[in-house]
C-alpha cells in the first residue's frame, strides 16, 4: 500500500506544484512509516481541514 | 379480465363500480383489492400490454427550473406504468415524516404513521419484502437504516397481468386514455377516454380514482377542472401545486477503516439518516446518506490527499491499509424536498399532445432548506462517522464552497420520484384530497399514488404508494 501511496504521488500531473510538494512529502512518510500515534482518537473536536471532516487529534 | 380497446370493453356490459384512471402500482393494487371484496372495477390504461414509442410520446413535456430529466423519460405509459424501470428500492415513510415541523412549512400529514401501518405488511407482500430491521443509532444523531430491493423487481404488468386477466371483478380496458372527467354538482358523472386511432367513448361509475402517476393526476385534474361543466376540483387553489422530487447528488468521498463495520451485504452498500432529534436541532429535513465501498485501488490518492492535511493520521492509514483494512467508499446523499407551492404542475399554453390535451410543464426548483440540509445533514453523518470510528468524510468542494449543484451523467439530480401536486391536507385550500383519499368538496372522486404525498420524507415512494392504494382499498370496500 506504501507503494501504491508513492506511486499516487509520482503521477501528479494533473496537481499544482504545491499539491506535487505535499503528496511526495506524504509518499515519504508513508514509505517509511512505522505506526506511532494511536489513532484514531476516542473523541475529539470536529475540524474541517481541505474538504475532511476531521477529529482534531486526527491532525495531532 | 383484459379489454384491447373501449370498444371490445363496450360490448362486454361489465359495469363497474369503481373506474380506476391508470394501471400502475397504485391502479393496481387497488383494483385487486377490491376485486378481493369483489366489488367489480374498470381499470383504464392509457397504453397498451407493453411499452411503445407512440404511446410514450402522450407524456412528452417541459420543464422549468433546475436541470431536471425529460418527462417522457421520467416514467413510462403502458400496463404496470413506471414500475417497468423501478429500480426496486423500497423504504416506509418515518414516523416523524407525517409530523408538522415548525421550520418546514406546509408540512404535516393529516394522517399519521399509524394510518398506513396496518397496509404495510399486504404492501410488502405485493413487493415481495421482507420485513424492515429497525434504526440502529450509530450516535444520537444518526441512524443506520435499512432500505430493501424488491428481488426481482416488481413489474406490475407482468407480475400481475394474469391476476389481472383471470379476475371477473376487474375489468382492465388497454388503449383508454381518460383525458378529462365530467362532473355534475359535488360528484363525478363519467371520464372522456381517447382510443388514439381506436375509438374514443365516455365511461360512468358510482366512482372514481385517479391514478395516473405523479404528473398525470394533476394534469388530468387541471384540464377536467377546464372541461367540464361543473369543477372536479372545487376549491384548485392547491391543484399541481407543491410538487416534490428526492434531490440526489454524489456529494463526497470516505475512507472507511474497516468494511466489515459498514455492511454485511455482499455490495458493502449502508445507508444512513439522521434522529429526529437532530433534525428538529438543526432545523432540517430529512434524508439518506448512502455509503457504496469501491476498490481500494481507485481510493489511493484519497489516502494520499488525507495525509497532505493530517500527516500523521495518513501514517496510521497506510499501515492500517496494509493489513486490507481500509476500503473508500463513494457517498451520495438523497434529501426530502420542502413543499413549496411554486413547485407545480401546469398545463401548455401552446403543446398538446395527440388527443389535443395540453401537455404538461413542470416547474421544479430547490430551494434554500434543500441546501442547507445537504451540507448540515453531511457534518451530522461524518462527525457521527467519526466518532463512531467507521471512518473519515471528504466533501465535493461544490458541497462546502456553495457552488451549484452538478449536472451530467454522473449524477443522480434526482430520484424520478414525482409527489405532490394533489396533496393530502384537512385544509381544501393546501391540499387537493382528505385523509382518505377523497378530492375536498366532491362525493366520489378519489385520488391514489405519490400525488397525494403531504410531504416526501426521503424513502423511495414505490412501498408507500402500494401502502396508501390498499387503504384507499378497504375505505372503498367499507364504502360500498
Amino acid at each position: 500500500m506504501n507503494a501504491a501511496i508513492a506511486e499516487a504521488a509520482s503521477k501528479p500531473r494533473h496537481l499544482s506544484a504545491t499539491r506535487r510538494g505535499l503528496l511526495a512529502g506524504v509518499a515519504a512518510i508513508a514509505l517509511g512509516a512505522a505506526v506511532g500515534a494511536p489513532f484514531p482518537g476516542a473523541s475529539g473536536r470536529m475540524v474541517l481541514r481541505g474538504g475532511w471532516l476531521l477529529k482534531d487529534i486526527d491532525l495531532a | 379480465m383484459i379489454f384491447g380497446d373501449t370498444d371490445a370493453f363496450g360490448q362486454s356490459g361489465f359495469e363497474p363500480q369503481v373506474v380506476i384512471i391508470g394501471a400502475g402500482p397504485a391502479g393496481i393494487t387497488l383494483a385487486l383489492r377490491l376485486a378481493e371484496a369483489r366489488i367489480p372495477c374498470a381499470l383504464l390504461e392509457a397504453g397498451g400490454r407493453d411499452y411503445s414509442g407512440r404511446s410514450q410520446d402522450f407524456y412528452a413535456g417541459k420543464t422549468i427550473g433546475d436541470p431536471y430529466f425529460e418527462l417522457d423519460v421520467a416514467r413510462l405509459r403502458y400496463l404496470g406504468g413506471t414500475s417497468g424501470h423501478w429500480s426496486g428500492w423500497c423504504r416506509p415513510l418515518d414516523a416523524h415524516d407525517f409530523l408538522a415541523r415548525d421550520w418546514i412549512a406546509h408540512s404535516g400529514w393529516p394522517i399519521g404513521a399509524d394510518a398506513l401501518a396496518p397496509h404495510l405488511p399486504a404492501a410488502r407482500a405485493i413487493l415481495g419484502l421482507r420485513g424492515f430491521a429497525p434504526d440502529e443509532p450509530i450516535t444520537d444523531a444518526v441512524n443506520r437504516i435499512d432500505l430493501i430491493r424488491s428481488d426481482p423487481v416488481v413489474r406490475f404488468g407482468d407480475r400481475f397481468g394474469d391476476a389481472l386477466e383471470r379476475s371477473p371483478h376487474i375489468a382492465v380496458v388497454l388503449n383508454a386514455y381518460a383525458t378529462d372527467l365530467v362532473a355534475r354538482g359535488r360528484r363525478v358523472v363519467a371520464a372522456n377516454l381517447h382510443g388514439d386511432g381506436r375509438a374514443s367513448a365516455r365511461i360512468a361509475a358510482p366512482r372514481f380514482v385517479v391514478a395516473a402517476g405523479g404528473i398525470e393526476n394533476a394534469r388530468l385534474l387541471l384540464w377536467s377542472n377546464i372541461r367540464s361543466p361543473d369543477p372536479v376540483v372545487p376549491e384548485p387553489r392547491a391543484l399541481g401545486r407543491y410538487w416534490m422530487e428526492h434531490p440526489e447528488f454524489f456529494v463526497g468521498e470516505a475512507i472507511i477503516f474497516d468494511r466489515r463495520r459498514l455492511s454485511s451485504e455482499p455490495d458493502g452498500w449502508s445507508f444512513f439518516a439522521p434522529s429526529p432529534e437532530a433534525m428538529a436541532a438543526g432545523r432540517i429535513m430529512n434524508h439518506h446518506v448512502h455509503v457504496r465501498p469501491r476498490s481500494y485501488r481507485g481510493g489511493k490518492r484519497l489516502v494520499a490527499d488525507i495525509a497532505c492535511v493530517a500527516p500523521a493520521f495518513g501514517r496510521w492509514l497506510a499501515n492500517r491499509a496494509d493489513r486490507d483494512l481500509i476500503c473508500t467508499a463513494r457517498i451520495s446523499v438523497a434529501l426530502e424536498q420542502a413543499p413549496v407551492a411554486d413547485n407545480r404542475v401546469a398545463l401548455s399554453g401552446d403543446a398538446v399532445d395527440p388527443a389535443g390535451v395540453p401537455r404538461a410543464v413542470l416547474h421544479w426548483r430547490k430551494g434554500d432548506l434543500e441546501r442547507r440540509t445537504l451540507v448540515d445533514g453531511l457534518k451530522l453523518f461524518g462527525t457521527a462517522m467519526a466518532r463512531a470510528e467507521f471512518g473519515r468524510l471528504k466533501f465535493d468542494d461544490w458541497v462546502l464552497e456553495g457552488g451549484a449543484y452538478p449536472t451530467g451523467t454522473r449524477q443522480p439530480i434526482a430520484g424520478h420520484h414525482h409527489m405532490g401536486g394533489t396533496r393530502m391536507s384537512a385544509d381544501p385550500r393546501r391540499g387537493v384530497v382528505d385523509a382518505d383519499g377523497r378530492v375536498h368538496g366532491m362525493g366520489n372522486l378519489y385520488v391514489a399514488g405519490s400525488s397525494v404525498f403531504t410531504t416526501s420524507g426521503y424513502a423511495n415512494p414505490t412501498l408507500s404508494i402500494v401502502a396508501l392504494a390498499d387503504r384507499l382499498g378497504a375505505h372503498l370496500a367499507g364504502e360500498i
